[in-house]
């Protein structure tokens, strides 16, 4: 079974203006050690949907609804309590913002040892070894005496390596990363995906990636989530995605990258804006941008559906299969040498 | 039920001990006005006595304080719970011997008066307190009352160690002036003059703070700004009543919360009067006046309007006199509340002028407008008023303000804080035409009022109290006459020449004599008011 | 650390002369002659000239500053360099020593402030958080009402009522007046006990201000903190609430706190004048009243002298413990 399984998730907010459905029946699947990417603009949801999972919502004013079995247990319906144990401990979470993420006040060795024996009973010289090995693990340089040190004597790279030993020190078997490198520079982005990878194979780790970074599906995904507007528009292994997409969202998002081997003076991008979650657009929510729109498309919002025959690989749009692969081939064609190799 | 309520019966019982323990504990500490050996406890509101040491005292509440504890040579008596407002003599076998030429005054000392801690009183006492005051280190304020004692001057500047012409010898006091002084024996009467134990009150320009007192108290105890403790005089053999055994007097209460602590008992009275002036209808209403709880007495003290006739405006005498005719006498002194003194025309309080008293010289009743115009001829000019700013002296400023204009003259006010207006108008050739002053008598004598006052040839550069600058020969040479007369005729001429000088040059334009109301807790008897302070009597006060 | 503490020593001083030589220079420019007030008003032109050669006040003002100062000094040059005690004068008024004056008054007023600041604090922390955690409920109305009548509500006023109310219709605290702790005056209430006893309706009264404005800003500093990515990732470590709230978010939330606590109290020593007219307490803003309206100039500089110093030291107290609970500012 997988290890965490999401079905049919929606999280509502009531607002003063209204209520934000800002996740709307969002389906997915982890397998133990795998890595899932969910990529998608800001506002698509994917934040809030791993938020839910957690738990991590503010309680007032939020409705969750669907399931999040995590080894088969719900964590939608799971006491507070139980949450705790889970938290740091089965399912660990970093965030965007390495900056932010640490408490200034406190040294890192402290907050370390802080996460040990939130789960742990153990005594404190042990929670101390443990987080030297997990700094060492990460790549901290003089762990021994950094540990002592407070956050903001850190550079960002490495606050964020500090961020992902507190998320794997007690063995998490999901780690959750919300974009993790977007507030990095380039350089050190490649280093952290690298470490995420090396220590995802060390603890046989389950990871979600959340990033609007295709770059960075690429590099490290075994199985992709493509969110527009609250919902799922297409998802599916990365190969079939990246070689096959059947989504003009995809189509759009693929288009915009920056490519080496051709002058271009704009960048293509996608017309138009993200649509108000409060007042989403009806029928298909994409459809006030889609070059490919059709009248059913302002009507009816389209369910997931298989591509072909290959159960892995769905999408959500009305065009047929022929329009769909043609497009695909096309822009292929762009990308043929630039298919990425496996990771 | 039975089961659950076993332990609430000890429990409450343990319970109401200790509350009652700590009412207890509380109880024994907190001041009521009734505990044994009668403590009385009074409350000075505001302020703090000025000084303990009878060299420096100038205050009332320091006349109150050192009447307990002195003996003087003449003094006012209180003896069986009624005041004397004339002098007998006190430390003295009887008033002095005076010369013929009444430059020579010989008292007899009484014998076998010990201070509170055993030691003789002598006639060296008095002739130590008086060498003392007079010594350049004590700066004391009665050096400018003691010109005419012979050698005094010369100690005070430094000349000689000791007034040559203050003598004792045995059981004689013998005191030479340059001249006849017809009020040298009220100036005697001061606070200034209590007799000292020179052993025991050195020369301290600071002011002592405790001393051996001969009176039927002595100061046990001073806490500068806080406490004044004042004890029976265990060697006291005298008359005078002293019915509390202990007077505990806590210093600077606010106002407001001294009168409601009267009210509930906690103090038996604030000496310095009626802590929060704005009861007193109410009080006058609920007690009565003068009855059991609340009293209204004049006081030596007049409170006027110094107009300076150094000044164009008020240069001429006809304006002056217009003023006293507009001034609306009623208003200016409600400002100061209820039953707060007694409208006056005269320059002296009545008690000064030996019975000579003409209330009416100018109206009291109210404004007279038209009658100011017509002696005023109409014509006024520019008036800078000025006041020292607060409850009293804001409204009072506008109350006359409108009275000068009503008569025509063109007002501009100028407000001080505190003493600051003193200073000010004390320079000659300053720009004030009237401001708002008062005198409350340093001695029972007019010459205090007249030479200090109305003197013209006191005035100096700056530091005057002539504020109305005012200076005339005919007034001046009256003064030196008044000045050389004694007995009931001296009084008499006081009183003639402040109606001379109010009818014919109108200085001031005088407002009132202030009335102190007093204020006791209940059960608190045997209050005694003192003309001659203008307060009342701490010694005679006891809890039923 | 050392040359920190070197440098703000430095404008300490600086402060400290530029604050005495403006006061002394304002008292110099009144038209108030001390010497004459000290005298008495009977006195002749040359008794005030010999009592303004004893103040002192007959000498120009540069003159008289530089005594000050030297007063004020623990080192003297006279007769050699010693160190003696710094003393303030005299007081122009009652010629007692302005040390004496402060030494009586600056315990009362430091019993009453600091009394207050433990009341105030106990109102102001859990009203502040509680609110913070609940925003926009009942108790967070109610208490932000609360808050807007204790900041717009006079200590005079609320005092008198207060006194009236409980002191001298109900008869459940005294109505004024300060017992001294350790040495009671003659036939006076005083030990500990009754030292407390009298303070209630005065810790209270003061209290009330400060505690509507701390719960204002205690509430908002938690309420930014809870918004902080740490307090996300703290429960994202599975800490429970209790945990979050103590470690993560009063910890930082009550940072700013602690430096707006230094300020206070080092201005609040400098006389709680309405709290202490109000009961009878002659701590530093009575006696600095009592001396401005006597323009008593050594009373009023010497109280200002010692303000001065004290929030001075507050200040630096301040920052130094700052440094020492907030790591970012201690390595900078």
């Amino acid at each position: 079974m997988p290890l965490l399984e999401v079905k049919d998730l929606k999280t509502y907010f009531s607002t003063g203006d209204g209520v934000v459905k800002a996740v709307d029946g969002v389906s997915f699947s982890v397998d133990k050690g795998e890595t899932l990417g969910i990529v998608g603009e800001s506002g698509s949801g994917k934040s809030v949907t791993c938020l839910t999972i957690m738990g991590l919502n503010a309680r007032r004013n939020t409705m969750s609804m669907g399931q999040a079995l995590f080894n088969g247990e719900d964590l939608l319906t799971a006491s507070q309590a139980r949450l705790r144990e889970i938290r740091g401990n089965d399912i660990a979470m970093i965030f965007q913002d390495p900056m932010t993420s640490l408490n200034p006040v406190h040294t890192v060795g402290t907050q370390l040892i802080e996460a040990v024996t939130l789960h742990r009973d153990v005594p404190k010289k042990e929670a101390r070894a443990r987080a030297l090995e997990l700094l060492k693990q990460v790549g901290i340089p003089r762990a021994e005496r950094r540990i002592d040190d407070y956050p903001h004597q850190f550079s960002g790279g490495m606050r964020q390596r500090v961020m992902i030993a507190m998320a794997l020190i007690n063995n998490p078997e999901l780690l959750i990363a919300d974009e993790p490198t977007t507030a990095l520079d380039v350089t050190t982005q490649a280093q952290i995906l690298a470490l995420i990878e090396k220590l995802q194979a060390d603890y046989n780790s389950a990871v979600i990636m959340i990033t609007h970074d295709l770059g960075v599906i690429a590099e490290i995904a075994d199985d992709v989530v493509v969110m527009y507007a609250a919902e799922v528009a297409e998802k599916g292994p990365v190969e079939r995605i990246f070689r096959s997409p059947h989504h003009p969202y995809t189509w759009g998002l693929m288009g915009s990258l920056p490519r080496l081997d051709t002058d271009v003076d704009r960048l293509a991008q996608i017309q138009g804006q993200p649509p108000s979650l409060l007042r989403p657009p009806a029928g298909c929510r994409f459809h006030p941008r889609c070059p490919y729109v059709m009248d059913v498309c302002r009507k009816v919002d389209p369910e997931l559906a298989p591509v072909g025959d290959d159960r892995r690989h769905l999408q959500a749009c009305h065009l047929d299969e022929e329009t769909k692969e043609r497009e695909a081939a096309r822009l292929l064609g762009a990308f043929s040498t630039e298919a990425s190799a496996a990771p | 039920m039975r089961k659950r309520l076993w332990y609430t019966a000890p429990l409450s019982l343990i319970g109401a001990a200790a509350l009652a323990a700590a009412l207890a504990v509380t109880a024994a500490g907190s001041p009521t006005a009734r505990t044994a050996g009668q403590t009385l406890q009074l409350a000075s509101s505001a302020t703090d006595v000025d000084y303990t040491d009878p060299a420096l005292s100038y205050s009332v509440l320091g006349a109150q304080i050192e009447y307990e504890t002195c003996a003087k040579l003449v003094n006012y008596s209180d003896a069986g719970g009624k005041f004397d407002n004339e002098l007998t003599p006190d430390a003295a076998t009887g008033m002095p011997v005076i010369s013929k030429d009444g430059k020579t005054y010989t008292f007899t000392i009484r014998s076998g008066i010990k201070f509170s801690d055993g030691a003789p009183l002598t006639a060296q006492s008095f002739v130590a307190a008086m060498n003392r005051d007079a010594n350049p280190s004590m700066n004391s304020p009665v050096s400018a009352f003691m010109s005419e004692v012979v050698g005094w001057d010369n100690v005070v500047n430094k000349k000689a160690s000791k007034i040559s012409g203050v003598t004792a010898k045995g059981n004689k006091l013998t005191i030479k002036l340059t001249q006849r002084d017809g009020g040298l024996l009220d100036k005697l009467a001061m606070p200034f003059f209590c007799a000292i134990d020179p052993a025991k009150t050195p020369i301290n320009p600071q002011g002592v703070n405790t001393l051996p007192g001969a009176g039927p108290y002595y100061i046990a105890s001073r806490t500068v700004g806080k406490q004044l403790v004042l004890k029976r005089n265990p060697y006291y053999k005298g008359n005078r009543p002293h019915r509390a055994d202990t007077i505990v007097m806590t210093m600077n209460t606010n106002p407001q919360q001294t009168f409601l602590q009267i009210s509930n008992g906690t103090y038996a009275t604030d000496p310095n009067g009626l802590s929060n002036p704005s009861a007193a209808a109410q009080l006058a209403k609920q007690y009565g006046v003068n009855k059991s709880r609340f009293f209204v007495h004049s006081t030596p003290e007049t409170d006027y309007v110094a107009l300076n006739t150094s000044r164009p405006t008020f240069g001429s005498v006809a304006v002056r006199k217009a003023v006293n005719y507009a001034i609306d006498r009623p208003a200016l002194l409600r400002v100061r509340g209820a039953l707060a003194g007694q409208r006056t025309t005269e320059i002296l309080p009545e008690s000064l002028t030996g019975g000579v008293y003409n209330q009416h010289l100018y109206p009291i009743a109210g404004a007279d407008v038209s009658k100011a115009k017509q002696v005023s001829g109409g014509k006024c000019g520019n008036v800078n008023l000025w006041y020292a700013t607060g409850p009293v002296g804001t409204p009072q400023s506008g109350i006359l303000k409108y009275n000068l204009q009503q008569m025509g003259c063109n007002v501009q006010t100028k407000s001080y804080v505190g003493y600051a207006i003193y200073t000010a108008a004390g320079v000659r050739g300053n720009d004030m035409d009237a401001m708002f002053a008062g005198w409350l008598q340093d001695y029972a004598d007019g010459y205090d009022f007249f030479h200090i006052l109305l003197d013209g040839r006191t005035i100096q550069a700056s530091n005057n109290n002539n504020l109305a600058y005012f200076n005339n020969a005919t007034v001046n040479k009256r003064i030196d006459q008044a000045n050389a007369l004694t007995g009931p005729a001296r009084a008499k001429a006081w009183g003639n020449l402040d109606i001379y000088t109010m009818k014919n040059f109108a200085p001031w334009a005088p407002i009132d004599n202030r009335a102190i109301r007093d204020y006791v807790a209940p059960r608190v008897a045997g209050y005694l008011y003192m003309p001659a302070w203008g307060a009342q009597d701490l010694g005679t006060l006891y809890l039923k | 650390m050392i040359r920190y503490i070197i440098r703000r020593l430095i404008w300490a001083v600086a402060l400290f002369l530029t604050v005495t030589l403006i006061g002394f220079v304002l008292f110099y420019l009144i038209p108030a002659d001390p010497a004459k007030f000290a005298c008495g008003r009977a006195c002749t032109p040359d008794m005030v000239k010999k009592v303004a050669h004893y103040l002192g006040t007959d000498r120009p003002v540069y003159v008289q500053y530089g005594k000050f100062l030297g007063r004020i000094m623990p080192v003297s040059f006279h007769g050699g360099f010693h160190l003696k005690s710094p003393n303030l004068g005299r007081s122009f008024v009652n010629r007692q020593s302005v040390d004496y004056t402060i030494g009586q008054a600056a315990p009362e007023t430091a019993s009453l402030v600091l009394g207050g600041l433990v009341i105030w604090m106990l109102i102001a922390l859990p009203i502040g958080i509680l609110s913070a955690l609940r925003p926009r409920s009942l108790l967070d109305r109610v208490s932000m009402t609360g808050v807007l009548v204790g900041i717009s509500t006079h200590p005079v006023w609320l005092g008198l009522m207060a006194s009236w109310l409980i002191g001298y219709k109900l008869h459940i605290t005294p109505i004024a007046g300060y017992a001294n702790f350790f040495h009671p005056l003659f036939a006076q209430p005083g030990g500990p006990i009754q030292w407390a006893y009298h303070l209630i309706l005065p810790w209270i009264t003061f209290a009330i201000l400060f505690a509507a404005v701390y719960v204002r800003m205690i509430r908002a500093n938690v309420m930014e903190t809870m918004n902080e990515d740490y307090v996300r990732t703290a429960r994202a470590k599975g800490a429970p609430e209790a945990r979050v709230m103590r470690v993560h978010i009063l910890r930082n939330a009550l940072l700013p706190v602690v430096t707006m606590l230094g300020m206070d109290v080092g201005l609040a020593l400098g006389g709680a004048i309405f709290t202490e007219q109000v009961y009878s307490i002659n701590g530093l803003g009575y006696q600095t009243i009592q001396a401005l309206n006597n323009y008593d100039s050594p009373t009023v500089l010497g109280i200002l002298v010692f303000v001065c110093t004290s929030v001075i030291v507050m200040n630096l107290l301040v920052d130094l413990v700052y440094a020492w609970i907030d790591p970012r500012i201690r390595l900078s």
